[in-house]
């Protein structure tokens, strides 16, 4: 049984075990699910330190029959863009889990939920057959539906309901696209090889319908507008470690739009242009959002929202540069928006209002030091890896789309400016009201801190996942030519 | 002893995050002493490689930081002589900074590691070796301006931040679209290939004609050049006097020595010293007379030592190299001394307002004198320093034979203006104030006070006529320039000196007599430039435009769902009027066919109302089916 393997089987082992777990009792499910992300983590380093880093081929693979049939199989394996991208999210799931709130008086359920999240969020990334891609991706929705009604109940159904509904519509679209690849392919299998090179043998046009169903996909997860209605409301109302969770699993997108540019050159050349403008137009909506929204949950979701447009760009665009960046990107944007609905939560537990809350750097000293890196990285500012990333896939965008990088830039321009904006508003003031407030706790800055040091070690050493990354973003390219 | 360049502005940087985690009695001191360390370093650094002889080498060395096969970007240093030289002269004022800064009446503790930071941002960014690097110090002075000038206030202050905010990072994006532009049209971001790009031969023109324009955008902005000078006023107000100093000598000084260190592309690209020429002027220009007639000390004081930033550019734009460089050090330093006495004047009046610094003279007599042997020293006055640069200026601009000699004239003839303005106007009054306690300058704040106006005096003959100076700010790649003798410019020099340092003087009298058509001139003009020359109004049309852009971005969300359904409603609504319409027209088979269209969209609507995303699902769901059906037929 291989690594790859192993990365999606202990979370659903994770969650099986909560199952077990005697009702009501908050400790024991909590350490259950501890030790489960610790575990997932620990693979996914020894991942790391097994995987080859100067391979660009799939590494520490299994493949098992599953419907010999219709040539699906049970076939994982990581390259160096994947391993980065569930190291990240194992670390950001493990952070969740140590979050000592959220769980809302129903802690086996809510890590249930949140193991199968895992599950599929590994799934996603170490499928190597695209059934197997498609049925995780569409797994993927179902968990983030039950943790966004965890804390509403039934009361508000339909609000819940918005992601599952664009993730299962636009999903349907990705397996009808993957479907007619299947079709096409001559050994008739789901193997991401053979889909590969029935990708390639389509006629341009094909191809560009193809690959706007699997756009369409990527960008209901990232999400890009028309899709982006349910992101601010679902952020908002879920607790935040699932949230903080749930999106991380964004990344997902700019990880379908970069295999999906690779199994389809033609229809990723041929959509550049319209899908480029939408991402820039994109970036620039969701920052203008970020700017007017009025709840630091919704402002993080926005500003996050325009990153993943920029790193969407980066990573349809054809350069190797643009792709490497959205990928390191993603990895710390990802990590630092997450901690930042942490940080979020941790303020609303101690201010009725938390826009009331001020001169926080007087009273949450170590508060005020992650909220301060956490924001630097999703403002995209040096030395973060979110610098890092935008930097990258800005300078691979530039040459050959001048103005959508230009736009990219605005959007982190007005991010940057929003934080700034919200580190005075929060840290400095009227610093009565901020002396009575207690500082996080260690538990809650246990599940911060490792967030805060990934996004900054990736900034200041990029080279330890670009060593990884960019041989298998390569590669890709050497596919595509 | 290489690795020293390298690591300085990381000693700022790792005192100012010591300094910020420490007691705040013991920041002060603290401060004090990382700034002198800093200096120490940059001393023993300068004078070993002086007397190896290796100054005027260019040192180049660094390490990767991004690592891709067709794309490097190493983090590391460009230092030539001018590097050398500005090094000590930002480290000093660093180090003059926080003298100044220990006597200074207590502030926030985040201000001493805000002054250290940016201090350390200042020195980087004048040895960096690429653009990125550049940007990442650029990036640290924006969060140093942040951490100075964030405090608590009302809506105003909070506006006022975001303006600072704006300004300052719209300068750090600009110089990154140079970067991404640079590595996109030129191939590189590192200035010693650059410089090796314009060496070798016929250089990309159109390509480094658009580089140098972002260069420059992100100079004008990141200086406070108009119209981008709001900043940069605001940031002075805000920040406290050292800061403040700080921010107009270090600040503009390591941005308005960009151009001067990217100098051989600037001369190899067609038509971006003309432009930078033309710009600079007129910047130095409304500058000058924004400063004028500047109602508060610090802007005043800021936009006057933009102005003269902004000469030293236009000068480097007519190809005066070696006296605007020399020009800009000279700048540097008087800034920092007229920040500081506009700080100890400030202090004393309990208020940076003109208006409250009545008499300020017969309580501040040695203050004023330091006041006006600086505004003297910027005017250009012999025998201090400023006139060592300004005439050298106007000597090498009238050997050229060009327009740049009469346009370079005017401009210094208001750049005199607003010095001498911002002088007289400190001290005009002749009622002392009604206070109970004159209030006296600690002698920690009279040091660096001293020491510069000391240095106002001696500093311009002395680096005049030291050869190493004279090496270090002229290139190899710079040919020398003919001069004319002083003699046959001091005449019109003269006049330019007397025309703007003297009109303040003779207002400041009471302008008794000033001929009425003169008067008519200038009373709009001044109000013109009250209101900076009409940016005021801009920046107000622009905040209000963003603040209605945002309310309508609220209404747009809720107005498209509404549009939607007003959509789905009509959608729905034309196959019943296709219906009635072929009812009425006696198309009873037309009819028929139309009304289970209306049925069908009459039912979708009523989907749609009630579970508007539902419908959606369906839709794709249908969209997805027909896709495989086309697919498999």
């Amino acid at each position: 049984m291989s690594l790859s393997f192993l990365v999606v089987v202990v979370p659903v082992l994770g969650a099986a075990c909560q199952t077990l777990a005697p009702a009501g009792s908050l400790r024991a499910a909590r350490g259950c699910a501890a030790a489960f992300a610790a575990l997932e983590l620990a693979l996914c380093a020894l991942a790391a330190l097994l995987f080859d880093r100067y391979d660009p081929a799939v590494q520490l693979a299994t493949a098992r029959p599953w419907i010999d049939t219709l040539g699906i199989g049970f076939r994982t394996g990581f390259d160096g863009v994947s391993l980065w991208l569930l190291f990240a999210g194992a670390l950001v799931a493990l952070c969740c889990v140590l979050y000592p709130r959220g769980m809302e008086g129903r802690p086996r359920e809510y890590y249930f939920w949140l193991f199968l999240l895992e599950a599929a969020f590994a799934g996603i990334l170490v499928s190597r057959d695209m059934f197997l891609l498609g049925a995780f991706w569409i797994a993927y929705a179902v968990p983030v539906y039950f943790l966004e009604g965890l804390r509403e109940g039934e009361q508000d159904g339909a609000a819940a309901s918005g992601h599952l509904i664009y993730s299962v519509a636009t999903s349907a679209l990705m397996m009808a696209a993957i479907t007619a690849l299947y079709t096409l392919a001559k050994a008739r299998s789901f193997s991401a090889r053979d889909i590969f090179q029935a990708g390639a043998s389509l006629s341009g046009g094909a191809q560009c319908w193809i690959f706007a169903a699997f756009m369409a996909a990527a960008a209901a997860r990232a999400p890009l507008p028309p899709f982006h209605s349910w992101l601010g409301g679902s952020l908002r109302r879920a607790p935040a470690s699932g949230a903080a969770i749930f999106g991380f699993g964004a990344i997902t997108g700019v990880y379908l739009a970069l295999k999906a540019a690779a199994v389809l050159p033609g229809g990723a050349f041929g959509l550049s242009w319209p899908l480029l403008t939408l991402c820039a137009a994109s970036a620039l909506y969701c920052a203008a959002l970020a700017v007017s929204a009025e709840e630091m949950q919704t402002a993080v979701a926005w500003s996050g929202a325009a990153f993943s447009a920029v790193l969407l760009a980066g990573a349809v665009s054809g350069s190797v540069t643009a792709r490497a960046g959205a990928v390191l990107g993603a990895c710390c944007a990802g990590a630092a928006a997450a901690a930042l609905l942490l940080l979020g939560d941790a303020l609303r537990q101690r201010f009725q209002n938390p826009l009331s809350a001020r001169g926080l750097l007087q009273s949450m000293p170590v508060f005020s030091a992650l909220f301060i890196v956490c924001a630097a990285s999703l403002a995209a500012l040096p030395p973060t890896g979110g610098f890092a990333g935008v930097y990258l896939a800005l300078a691979g965008l530039f040459p050959g789309y001048p103005w959508h990088a230009a736009a990219g830039m605005a959007a982190v321009l007005a991010v940057a400016l929003l934080a700034a904006l919200a580190c005075r508003r929060l840290l400095w003031g009227d610093f009565d009201a901020g002396l009575q407030t207690p500082d996080i706790r260690p538990l809650e800055a246990a599940a911060i801190v490792p967030l805060a040091v990934f996004t900054v070690l990736c900034g200041i050493y990029p080279k330890l996942l670009l060593d990884y990354i960019v041989p298998a973003v390569t590669e890709l390219e050497r596919l595509l030519n | 002893m290489r690795g020293v360049l390298f690591f300085l502005p990381f000693v700022c940087v790792s005192g100012a995050l010591l300094i910020a985690v420490m007691k705040t009695s013991a920041r002060r001191a603290w401060a004090a002493i990382a700034s002198c360390g800093v200096l120490f370093l940059a001393a023993l650094w300068f004078f070993k490689a002086a007397a190896e002889g290796s100054l005027q080498l260019p040192l180049v060395s660094g390490f990767s930081w991004f690592d891709l096969p067709y794309f490097e970007t190493a983090a590391g240093i460009y230092a030539d002589g001018f590097s050398a030289a500005a090094v000590l002269a930002v480290a000093s004022c660093g180090f003059l900074c926080a003298l100044y800064a220990a006597g200074e009446a207590p502030r926030r503790g985040g201000a001493f590691a805000a002054r250290t930071l940016f201090s350390g941002a200042a020195l980087g960014a004048l040895v960096a070796g690429n653009l990125l690097w550049l940007f990442v110090f650029w990036q640290m002075q924006t969060l140093a301006v942040f951490l100075a000038c964030a405090r608590a206030e009302n809506a105003d202050g909070g506006r006022e931040l975001q303006t600072i905010l704006a300004g300052s990072l719209a300068a750090d994006f600009a110089l990154l679209a140079a970067a991404l532009y640079a590595l996109s049209a030129l191939g590189t971001v590192r200035l010693a290939q650059l410089f090796e790009l314009c060496s070798r031969g016929p250089a990309p023109s159109r390509e480094l004609s658009v580089f140098c324009a972002l260069v420059m955008a992100a100079v004008f902005i990141k200086s406070g050049q108009f119209p981008f000078s709001r900043w940069l006023k605001s940031a002075a107000e805000r920040g406290g006097p050292a800061f403040a100093a700080l921010l107009v000598s270090a600040g503009i000084f390591s941005a308005a020595s960009l151009p001067a260190r990217l100098y051989p592309l600037f001369a190899a690209a067609g038509g971006a010293r003309l432009a930078l020429f033309a710009a600079a002027s007129a910047s130095a220009a409304l500058c000058a007379v924004s400063a004028a007639t500047a109602k508060n000390v610090y802007s005043a004081a800021a936009l006057a030592a933009a102005a003269q930033a902004a000469l030293a550019l236009g000068a480097l734009g007519a190809g005066i190299y070696a006296p605007a460089v020399f020009h800009l050090f000279n700048c540097a330093l008087l800034a920092a001394l007229l920040m500081f006495c506009a700080g100890a004047l400030s202090a004393a009046a309990g208020s940076p307002r003109f208006a409250e610094m009545s008499g300020l003279k017969f309580t501040m007599p040695v203050t004023q004198l330091f006041f006006i042997v600086c505004a003297l020293a910027l005017c250009g006055l012999p025998p201090l320093s400023g006139f060592y640069s300004l005439s050298k200026i106007i000597a090498v601009t009238a050997a050229s034979e060009t327009a740049a000699y009469p346009v370079l004239l005017a401009v210094a003839a208001l750049c005199a203006l607003s010095a001498a303005s911002v002088g007289a106007r400190a001290f005009r009054g002749n009622i002392p104030p009604a206070r109970e306690t004159a209030y006296q300058t600690p002698p920690a704040m009279h040091a660096p006070m001293v020491f510069l106006a000391v240095a106002a005096f001696f500093s311009g003959w002395a680096l005049s006529h030291n050869r190493l100076f004279s090496l270090l700010v002229t290139p190899p790649q710079v040919p020398a320039q003919d001069e004319l003798p002083f003699l046959p410019v001091v005449l019109p020099y003269a006049l330019a000196l007397a025309a703007g340092a003297g009109l303040p003087l003779y207002l400041l009298t009471g302008g008794h007599g000033l001929p009425s058509g003169v008067r008519r001139v200038l009373e709009p003009l001044a109000g013109l430039a009250a209101g900076g020359f009409g940016s005021d109004v801009a920046v107000a049309a622009v905040d209000g435009g963003v603040a209605r852009g945002m309310k309508a971005l609220g209404l747009l969300e809720s107005e498209i769902s509404a549009a939607f359904a007003r959509g789905a409603a009509f959608a729905a609504a034309a196959p019943r009027l296709a219906v009635s319409a072929a009812t009425a027209a006696g198309r009873e088979f037309a009819a028929a066919l139309a009304r289970p269209l209306a049925a069908l969209g009459n039912s979708a609507y009523e989907i749609y109302r009630a579970q508007p995303q539902t419908a959606f699902a369906v839709s794709a769901l249908a969209a997805a089916c027909m896709a495989v059906y086309a697919v498999f037929r």
